[in-house]
């Protein structure tokens, strides 16, 4: 086979394979942007955490499963402070610079109780309806 | 570590240029921005958490609140516009009795023509301009450079872009360049007319948190809600209030550009559909 046939060839995989990772790339960030506040109050309900520290318990969740970033986060846990459903303290404990840690209130409790069960609900469903007429199925 | 902390101060000063409203307020943003980066330092990941954040601009729109803080109220609008453009009233005011004080017939203008008129006299040769400089120039720098006036901070009142950042000189002086259009110009600067929607008041524990740079007085940040559904008036600039002397609840309003009602907008190109290019 010419080595310019060849080239063509892996170029073509290439390119789809780019295209592939992109629309992957692209799913996951939206999936995440949807299951984000979630994704948070679950984590915060264990206890309080810093900005960083919930970046890379949600980035190592899944191994990256979770493509939320900076973008996602920072907003949200401002949306999440201002709802009332977390609250935010700036605290050293013997560091020479503070952080500022977020923790769950008892609303914010509430709050994830309720998207629990909306996504318990959402996951069945979704379960259900794949096993229905997932692939293979007539 | 010594780079990383170049690196951040660098990063965090360019941050904080971009950001608008109260010093409080900017310090409570940069003050997180830097534990961020300090903490993506320690980890070893400063390098990509810059990447993940992008432009300093873009940061500082993830980090600022005044892109869901509650738009300012046409009470509030009306009242720092009063306050702002008291130089021009003053002068509008000066030659009426003027002109009823000559006899001659008697013609308000607001505001007064800036054109030369012969027997205008200094009052009109002058102070018409010089007021009018003050209300298109001076303040149109003022609100670019602190994002605020005179007028706006007594009323603790905040002029941002959409994403909540430190509004470009050129947009805030082609905007106020629409005080010589006349009162339908005006009225686009009270986005309630066009479709505002009402601000929920803050939660009462907002404040718990932040404290080493957060103050205690209202910010009038309130839940996205507030602006969520203005989003697609294509806008300009947002007024909104941050609070700096007033505990009233957030009302809601914005300064917004239709472009198809604000010519000022188009010939600026720096409306709605455009504003990308001056972000």
């Amino acid at each position: 086979m010419p080595k310019q046939a060849t080239d063509e060839r892996e170029k073509a995989v290439g390119s789809a394979e780019t295209a592939r990772m992109a629309t992957l790339d692209l799913l996951r960030r939206e999936l995440a942007r949807g299951t984000a506040e979630l994704a948070v109050l679950s984590i915060l309900s264990s206890g309080r955490r810093y900005g960083y520290e919930l970046l890379r318990l949600l980035q190592g969740t899944g191994q990256g499963l979770l493509e939320i970033r900076e973008g996602t986060l920072y907003p949200l846990l401002h949306r999440l402070e201002d709802a009332g459903h977390i609250i935010a303290t700036w605290q050293a404990e013997g560091r020479a610079r503070p952080r500022k840690y977020y923790a769950i209130t008892p609303d914010g409790r509430r709050h994830v109780a309720l998207l629990r069960a909306e996504w318990s609900g959402l996951v069945n469903a979704m379960q259900e309806l794949l096993t229905t007429f997932g692939e293979g199925q007539p | 570590m010594s780079d990383d902390r170049q690196t951040i101060e660098h990063y965090a000063q360019a941050f904080e240029r971009c950001l608008a409203g109260p010093a409080q307020e900017k310090t409570r943003s940069r003050a997180e921005l830097v534990a961020h980066l300090y903490d993506a330092a320690e980890a070893g990941e400063l390098a990509e958490a810059v990447q993940r954040l992008g432009s300093p601009r873009s940061a500082a729109a993830l980090f600022t609140r005044a892109g869901t803080a509650p738009l300012a109220s046409i009470n509030q609008r009306l009242r720092a516009a009063l306050i702002d453009l008291l130089p021009l009233i003053g002068v509008t005011i000066a030659l009426t009795v003027r002109q009823v004080r000559d006899g001659s017939s008697v013609q308000v203008a607001f505001p007064p023509s800036y054109v030369y008129q012969p027997g205008g006299g200094i009052l009109q040769t002058v102070g018409v301009r010089l007021a009018l400089a003050w209300s298109i120039l001076v303040l149109g720098i003022l609100e670019s450079r602190t994002g605020s006036t005179p007028g706006k901070r007594l009323l603790g009142l905040t002029v941002v872009t959409e994403t909540g950042l430190r509004a470009p000189l050129r947009a805030c002086v082609v905007r106020r360049l629409s005080l010589l259009a006349g009162p339908f110009a005006w009225l686009d600067w009270l986005p309630q007319l066009w479709g505002g929607t009402a601000a929920a008041p803050r939660p009462p524990h907002h404040d718990q948190g932040d404290r080493p740079a957060r103050p205690t007085r209202a910010t009038g940040h309130a839940g996205p809600s507030a602006c969520h559904s203005l989003r697609h008036i294509p806008a300009f600039t947002r007024l909104i209030s941050t609070g700096a002397r007033t505990t009233e609840p957030a009302g809601t309003a914005k300064l917004t550009r239709r472009s198809r009602l604000c010519a000022f907008s188009r010939a600026s190109g720096i409306n709605g559909d455009t504003k990308m290019a001056w972000r």
